[in-house]
């Protein structure tokens, strides 16, 4: 199917989210859908054929429609140690994603990124920097977010080290 | 030089994978991208070319490319060498795709065995086929044991091995496939590549892509990565030199290839990157020229 100016997915999915799930889901990956409403659920199980995983821990992908209401990020698959590629991608739909500085906004480093950059997240719940803290430590195990807005992305892997300003 | 992008051949679907074959490869890439350096499996397919002709390689190169792309193919240095040709008309005919032999040009660089001299921008993206992705494959054979060392970065085998190489010969002997440590934690294979361009590795802007077709693995570097050959204090890790400079553009600073003349043992030292040599030449940069007698 052909992204141009006028996809449209249907609520509660924005483009970005449901553009990344339609490059990366099929049949060979388990889906978690967290407060996706039917919508999202048939839209996605219909053009991507992807299986639904009966618990977050079970999910190859998660996609989280509201990022105010994300669950703990230990609630999903880390991978091991000599596995650690066998752990959850995370699609979460934000309020806002911006790459400006000021009070607020993350200060993000690591592998991918010349130095630091300063991003503004809007609409995340509260206490998921002191998670994604948690995550970065337990290296190589780890979840990687796909943060999504309207038709903005940014990818936090678990290399990403995120300090809240 | 430069083929402007044509149509593509319609009993193909685009860069030959088919589409669910493409999102597989690029889960993969996605999680060897998060995880730097680790070898992540995948489902390796059968490819119209022969394992050693860089399937790895190419599976990669077909799950990333995009009409928009332009792609540059180099094997030790030269884009017209017979493998490099043949994978770049792969691409051209099944994807429609613009290829160049400009790496300022390129937007996708599928390479074995060299790295270009020129630094890569973080809008491009080079691409390593890898025959042996495991860097502790010579010094233990069972996959089941490596996978515990990476687990819990225990390289202790490695170090041993390279520090018998000082004792035994005063320095290290590895001068290919030099092995690196990513970020700080895994140890990885760059591939065939002369371990004179390991520190472009370092920090490079553009994204790294490790493809193994054989061994179904991909790895990979993110840009603005730590990769660190591996040494020890009392012996620095080094890069080869050459004492001579380019004969046809006069660089001491590239790496060369000796080029045997004739059969009185004549000699002369030309660039492994044919581009980056040609493009000295055009700047107006000239070597010694012919052979030069050996002593
Ligand atoms: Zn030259």
């Amino acid at each position: 199917m052909a992204l141009g100016p006028d996809f449209a997915p249907p609520h509660p999915l924005e483009p970005a989210a449901a553009a990344v799930c339609l490059a990366l889901l099929d049949l060979d990956t388990r889906l978690w859908i967290d407060g996706g409403g039917d919508g999202a659920e048939a839209y996605l199980r219909f053009h991507t054929g992807a299986p639904l995983a009966d618990a977050p821990d079970e999910a190859d992908f998660a996609v989280i429609a509201d990022g105010a209401m994300i669950p703990r990020l230990d609630s999903f698959s880390p991978g091991t140690d000599e596995l650690p590629e066998r752990s959850a991608t995370l699609i979460v739909q934000v309020a806002g994603l911006e790459s400006r500085a000021g009070e607020g906004v993350w200060r993000l480093s690591g592998p991918g990124i010349d130095g630091n950059a300063d991003l503004a997240v809007e609409g995340l719940r509260a206490g998921m920097a002191e998670e994604l803290a948690v995550n970065f430590q337990r290296f190589p195990r780890g979840v990687d977010l796909i943060l999504c807005a309207g038709a903005r992305v940014a990818a936090l892997p678990r290399t990403t080290k995120v300090e809240a300003l | 030089m430069t083929a402007p992008a044509t149509a593509q051949d319609s009993g193909y679907n685009f860069a030959y994978l088919d589409e669910q074959t493409k999102r597989m490869v690029r889960r993969a890439i996605l999680k060897a991208v998060a995880i730097p350096g680790h070898q992540v499996p995948f489902g390796s397919r059968e490819m119209p070319l022969p394992y050693g002709w860089g399937t790895g390689g190419i599976q990669v190169t077909a799950s990333i490319i995009g009409l928009a792309d332009v792609l540059k193919v180099i094997d030790q240095g030269a884009d017209d060498t017979t493998n490099a040709v043949s994978i770049r008309r792969f691409f051209a005919r099944t994807a429609g795709i613009a290829t160049t032999e400009k790496t300022e040009d390129a937007t996708v660089i599928q390479t074995r065995h060299r790295i270009p001299e020129m630094n890569l921008r973080d809008d491009q993206i080079i691409v390593y086929q890898v025959p042996i992705p495991e860097p502790l494959r010579w010094l233990e054979a069972r996959e089941t044991e490596t996978r515990k060392m990476h687990g819990l970065a225990d390289y202790g085998v490695m170090h041993v091995k390279l520090y018998e190489d000082i004792a035994k010969y005063g320095h290290i002997e590895t001068s290919y496939d030099y092995p690196v440590l990513i970020n700080g934690r895994y140890l990885m294979s760059p591939s065939p590549i002369p371990k004179f361009d390991n520190p472009k590795m370092h920090e490079m802007g553009a994204l790294q892509l490790f493809g193994a077709g054989r061994e179904k693995r991909i790895y990979a570097i993110p840009p603005y990565t730590r990769v660190e050959s591996l040494d020890f204090e009392d012996h620095p890790f080094q890069v080869q030199t050459w004492g001579a400079v380019c004969a046809i553009c006069g660089d001491g600073e590239s790496f060369l290839d000796e080029v045997i003349t004739d059969d009185q043992g004549g000699s002369m030292y030309i660039c492994s990157d044919t581009d980056h040599c040609g493009r000295r030449v055009v700047a107006g940069h000239k070597g010694p020229g012919g052979p030069e007698e050996s002593t």
